[in-house]
């Protein structure tokens, strides 16, 4: 063999490895199971998105043109206005059919009585946290008393919510525009922290009573038996039917914890981070966003066996800013900068 | 009375009716140019309202002023249709020689960013428009309808370069002298906010908006001045929030470690830690504010960077032997004229005292009787 041929030999070995290795590195990163592309389902910006059920349509509050509430069609991207012009809400949760949509929005007195606000109330003071009920049907707004001071919708499209009156604070069933109320009980504390979801006749919310310890309550509106299920909790939680995760911090560390409500016990998780938003995916595992501003990794765990998996995505095209996380079936659905994705979990669970 | 003393009292009376002339020629022209109660406004450097709103000669570039500027928008108003226009305000002002700064100012003091608009008049700067310009009117108002947030952002450097700053008001005080007269507008208020505000945005912008404007000292509330700001950026997080030194000569800390807050509060609470020190004051103690970017563990309403508890060593237990109220007075005037927008406190004699001072001083903050507040304060930067 010639000194030439040797040069060439290993010239095209060194290239058929260098190949090698490449095709492996890409593999690793854009095949492997761990590899998730999210899909970006609409270009435009929506402000607290709700898909529906059959994940056919999403409804959202638009503000970038001629601001109120809309619906598109997923299938032909279609949009249609379903509401007066209104002013951008801090906050909106929708009711299970999205049939009507509570507002949470602070009352700007100067700006929105110079602009004709259909939110304008001239008795009320300047930064009134105000409440409001959207109907579409009516295209009609209901405003709640403003002791009303945090709600979670009920299925059959009636609120459930805390009110404070002469320094106590109860719970309370209404009609969505707060006729027809009547009292559940009286809170364990002076005020509820936060109510966190309703779902199977059970309201779970934090209160922090006595010496300051937050503590996490369920309370059955039909037997009216509110239970202290955790105690010296931190941060919001997360509920789906008995699973709980709750984050709590000791020692400037911050955990996330899941506990079973028909046990006792706190159980760690492996998440030893600020959690940004996260979902329960079923009764083994969860997902979660890390981050304090921007998601700097997706992580399912699964609470059976411990093992925790990295979805990993292409991060140059898709910085995350992961909000309002909700599951439909195996598809996982958030906004990032008020754009919503979706991730396809099929192949995940 | 011979000839010259004639002609001295002619040229006295000559002299005098000159005199008169030449104030009544300047008072004119002053009123025409507005210039005469521009000087009855500002008070030289260092007065209220003196902070320039030209574009500084040492920015830097649009890119480190535009995120800036949206990273603030996000902070103080998420969710709005301004979110992500920081480069095109930068733009705006920077090619009509005005600080972006002002321009986000504007904006967030008119609109909330753009949440409450007159219909469809895509219009965040509260702009009025002549009858022969497109608007909406609402009530005895006729508002500017542009056609974009993008065109009224364009438009709104050079609109505020010819209308205020090319009459020669350089100054946020000499333009609110116009824009905001105190015959129709809480002019202070709009003077301390805006201050503040392009302050946070320069902080932001770490160089690229040059120098704060140092105007952040106020006439103290009680014991001497009151030091509102003291400059300190800290280590931004990816939110803005800064942690507040654990260590200082001016205060202590005590809490569960939570150290995170907005620049606005963290510096509120060091500028006023300083002055009540230097007034000759215990230093006060400096508890929870918020964890990075997240709520205080324990704390639900220590969730937005703008919360704190603060504490006096052996005197601030309401009905406790050694409390003494003078000083929970003197101490929260001290925060309200700072800008604090509430301070939880359980002691109806302080919250009577300190909100008629409020008042009088048409200062917007007040102390509030929230429960669990007999030991300590709750002080609120921003109102919710």
């Amino acid at each position: 063999m010639t000194p030439l041929k040797k040069i060439l030999i290993i010239i095209v070995v060194v290239f058929l490895g260098l190949v090698t290795i490449g095709i492996v590195l890409l593999f690793r990163q854009r095949g492997g199971s761990n590899y998730i592309e999210p899909a970006k389902v609409s270009d435009i910006n929506m402000l607290w998105p709700k898909v529906k059920a059959d994940q056919s349509e999403v409804y959202y509050f638009k503000n970038v043109e001629n601001p109120g509430f809309y619906k598109m069609a997923l299938a032909d991207k279609k949009e249609e206005k379903i509401s007066s012009t209104l002013d951008t809400p801090d906050k909106v949760l929708w009711s299970p059919n999205a049939r009507r949509a509570l507002i949470f929005i602070t009352y700007d007195k100067q700006n929105m009585e110079k602009y004709g606000s259909p939110f304008s109330d001239l008795q009320a003071a300047d930064q009134t946290p105000m409440k409001w009920v959207y109907d579409f049907e009516s295209k009609k707004l209901s405003r709640l008393d403003s002791r009303i001071i945090d709600i979670a919708w009920m299925t059959d499209d009636k609120i459930i919510y805390q009110l404070q009156k002469d320094n106590q604070a109860s719970i309370n069933i209404s009609d969505y525009d707060g006729q027809n109320w009547e009292k559940v009980v009286d809170s364990p504390a002076v005020y509820i922290d936060q109510i966190i979801s309703f779902a199977n006749d059970k309201l779970y919310f934090l209160a922090t009573p006595g010496e300051g310890i937050r503590n996490f309550y369920v309370l059955d509106i039909k037997s009216k038996d509110m239970s202290e299920k955790l105690k010296d909790v931190g941060g919001s939680a997360i509920v789906n039917n008995d699973l709980v995760l709750i984050e709590i911090s000791q020692d400037n560390v911050t955990q996330l914890y899941w506990a079973d409500l028909k046990q006792p016990d706190l159980n760690n998780t492996k998440i030893i981070a600020t959690v940004q938003k996260a979902v329960w995916l079923n009764q083994d595992k969860f997902l979660v966003a890390i981050g304090g501003g921007r998601t700097d990794k997706l992580i399912i765990e699964d609470i059976v066996t411990g093992e925790t998996r990295t979805l990993s995505y292409s991060e140059k095209e898709f910085s995350l800013d992961t909000q309002n996380l909700v599951i439909i079936d195996k598809t996982v659905y958030f906004t990032s900068n008020n754009v919503l994705y979706k991730l396809d979990l099929s192949k995940k669970l | 009375m011979g000839k010259k003393e004639i002609l001295l009292i002619v040229a006295i009376v000559l002299t005098v009716l000159a005199g008169i002339a030449a104030i009544i020629y300047i008072g004119i022209m002053g009123f025409f140019t507005g210039n005469l109660f521009e000087s009855g406004t500002q008070s030289g450097a260092g007065g209220r309202g003196s902070c320039s709103i030209l574009y500084p000669a040492s920015a830097g570039s649009y890119d480190q002023i535009g995120a800036a500027i949206n990273a603030w928008i996000h902070q103080n108003g998420p969710g709005s249709p301004l979110e992500g226009k920081g480069f095109l305000i930068a733009k705006s002002g920077a090619e009509s020689g005005v600080n972006p700064a002002l321009i986000a100012g504007i904006a967030r003091k008119e609109s909330s960013f753009g949440k409450h608009i007159p219909d469809d008049t895509y219009n965040p700067f509260g702009r009025t428009a002549s009858d022969s310009q497109p608007g909406v009117t609402v009530g005895s108002h006729k508002w500017y309808k542009f056609n974009s947030w993008d065109e009224a952002i364009a438009e709104e450097g050079p609109y505020i370069k010819r209308t205020y700053i090319d009459e020669g008001r350089t100054t946020i005080g000499a333009m609110l002298a116009k824009y905001c007269p105190e015959s129709e507008c809480d002019t202070d208020t709009y003077i301390t906010q805006m201050t503040d505000w392009m302050n946070e945005i320069t902080r932001l912008a770490g160089g690229a908006l040059g120098e704060e404007c140092n105007e952040a000292v106020l006439a103290g509330a009680d014991g001497g001045p009151t030091i509102c700001s003291v400059g300190y950026t800290g280590a931004p997080a990816s939110c803005g929030w800064i942690e507040i030194p654990d260590k200082a000569e001016d205060y202590q800390k005590y809490g569960g470690g939570s150290d995170w807050g907005k620049p606005s509060l963290v510096n509120m609470v060091m500028g006023v830690a300083k002055s009540w020190k230097e007034a000759g004051n215990t230093k006060i103690q400096v508890g929870d504010l918020s964890n990075q970017c997240s709520q205080a563990p324990g704390h639900a309403s220590h969730d937005r960077g703008t919360d704190v508890d603060i504490d006096l060593p052996n005197g601030m237990m309401v009905d406790g032997a050694k409390y003494n109220p003078q000083l929970a007075i003197a101490l929260a005037k001290k925060f309200i004229s700072c800008g604090a927008t509430d301070i939880g406190y359980e002691d109806p004699q302080v919250i009577q005292e300190v909100n008629n001072w409020a008042t009088q001083n048409n200062l917007s903050g007040r102390v509030r009787a929230w429960t669990g507040h007999k030991d300590h304060f709750h002080v609120r930067s921003e109102k919710r």
